[in-house]
């Protein structure tokens, strides 16, 4: 299997907030939230992301998914990339169900001509009901919008999913449907890079594990060896 | 720094105009929300103040205008439309920060699609007024396609100026307190309400490289005077609105990278 993800010597800056920064907002003193990132996924592979809370596990989701322009290093990804990384993000509170998922079909990169191919299959991975589907999202719990976003992300057939946490939010019917879908993604040859506090979770289904400690890569390696690293992080803090 | 990625999928141009598309449908899905009005509004917008300004300057003030409401509208369309858009993509950026970090996608999208929402309204009233010139008999036909001229420069300086406010109002948000009196000066600098030769001085010098002035002169000269501006004056026209369309449109992609971390 080929890399599907390469970053090397990867660094990203952000503005410190609540500085004087200017008439424009753009003085100030700016840190790095991610520091001499070296990682790398094979096609098919995944890898887990650990770390407490700020040490930059979305921020490198958000890099590999092109969101965030890194200000220094590489980053090489092949195919194409969805993500999983804000349950909210893009959701249209007002808008219905039906509409979202072709709004978030179209930016997440799938045509209005793939889309509507795949439109029954999404709608029916959804589990949500006709009723519920022609509803405005504000009206749904965390869980359906989980089922909504889900559902889109992964019939965009990507080549590389980035998942952040949001598989804790479904019910357990939908969390074991959601692994089951991932685990057949990546044997199909997709990349995935998961960050989660589900240790168990990680330890389930990852190949490899990084440890993120302050914006820097603690460790990488074997996932029972960086849960040991991780849990030796936390107790040192 | 370099970064080597597969080709972005929102660079190629089919994606693009879907993406934009979608994205003008979403604006209209949103202003149907949870209101009678949203969408048919816009339309009686540019008629409100046709009846408000015809009321004051030519019923209070007697301006001494032929057929006033006609050369009124005429001026008041174009304005209406680009004023209208400032107003609603200042925000569509600064708005939307869930959206631009779902996944990569030309920013400068949400502005632009703002302001093509926009122009439903201003072109249906717009057909309604050169069918209105061409049954009255002002209008020659053969000057209709001329048109499009002020229409580019309009469209341009339109995009200018939503993808600039939209990029401002992520960094300041200053400008939201003041656009609406900034509007308001330059809309009484243009002779929407009086004929060009009422004011006279240093005025005049400012209106001569005033894009919006150029092109509320070209719709005027057509719908109204029945005539074609001079070649040179479209010419003029159309470099300041592709200068500044070009230039704003260059800043935005280079400050565009930065969005998603500074929105």
């Amino acid at each position: 299997m080929g890399m599907a993800v390469e970053l090397r010597g990867v660094g990203v800056r952000f503005r410190r907030r609540g500085h004087r920064q200017g008439i424009l907002g753009l003085r100030g003193p700016r840190f790095w939230a991610l520091r001499d990132i070296d990682l790398e996924v094979e096609a098919g592979r995944c890898m887990g992301v650990i770390g407490h809370n700020g040490s930059g596990k979305t921020t490198l989701l958000q890099v590999v998914g092109g969101v965030f322009r890194p200000d220094e290093g590489e980053l090489r990804t092949a195919g194409r990339v969805s993500s999983l990384v804000e349950l909210q993000a893009g959701v249209m509170r007002d808008l219905t169900g039906y509409e979202n998922l072709t709004i978030q079909g179209v930016l997440l990169g799938l045509s209005r001509a793939e889309l509507r191919q795949r439109y029954d299959e999404i709608v029916e991975f959804t589990g949500l009901s006709d009723d519920e589907l022609a509803s405005p999202v504000r009206t749904y719990s965390a869980g359906m919008t989980l089922r909504l976003g889900f559902s889109i992300v992964v019939h965009t057939e990507p080549d590389i999913l980035l998942v952040d946490e949001v598989l804790a939010v479904g019910d357990e019917e939908f969390q074991a449907k959601c692994v089951d879908r991932v685990e057949r993604m990546r044997r199909g040859g997709c990349a995935v890079i998961l960050v989660s506090h589900d240790l168990d979770l990680v330890k389930q289904e990852c190949d490899r594990a990084a440890v993120l400690h302050h914006g820097r890569l603690d460790f990488v390696g074997a996932v029972d060896e960086a849960l040991v690293r991780y849990r030796d992080l936390v107790h040192a803090e | 720094m370099a970064v080597m990625t597969a080709p972005a999928r929102s660079r190629r141009p089919r994606r693009r105009a879907e993406l934009f598309w979608t994205l003008c449908l979403r604006q209209l899905s949103l202003r149907r929300q949870r209101s009678v009005l949203g969408l048919v509004y816009p339309l009686f917008v540019p008629l409100v103040y046709l009846a408000m300004y015809t009321f004051l300057f030519k019923g209070v003030f007697n301006v001494p205008i032929r057929g006033y409401p006609g050369y009124l509208f005429i001026g008041l369309l174009p304005w209406v439309f680009f004023t209208q858009s400032m107003y609603q993509a200042q925000q569509s950026i600064s708005t939307e920060p869930e959206l631009l970090r779902r996944a990569p996608f030309p920013a400068e999208l949400l502005p632009l699609s703002t302001m093509v929402v926009n122009a439903g309204p201003f072109l249906i009233l717009f057909v309604g007024l050169i069918g209105f010139g061409l049954y009255s008999g002002h209008v020659p036909l053969a000057l209709v396609p001329l048109l499009a001229v002020p229409l580019l420069g309009l469209v341009l300086l339109a995009a200018s100026g939503v993808l600039v406010l939209a990029l401002l109002d992520v960094y300041n948000r200053d400008l939201r307190f003041l656009l609406g009196n900034m509007l308001q000066f330059w809309f009484f600098l243009i002779p929407i309400v009086y004929r060009p030769d009422m004011v006279r001085g240093k005025l005049r010098a400012l209106r001569s490289i005033d894009p919006m002035n150029m092109i509320v002169g070209q719709f005027r000269d057509i719908l109204y005077y029945g005539h074609f501006s001079r070649p040179r004056n479209s010419v003029l026209m159309l470099a300041v609105c592709c200068t500044l369309f070009g230039v704003t449109l260059a800043v935005f992609r280079r400050v565009a990278p930065a969005l998603p971390r500074d929105v």
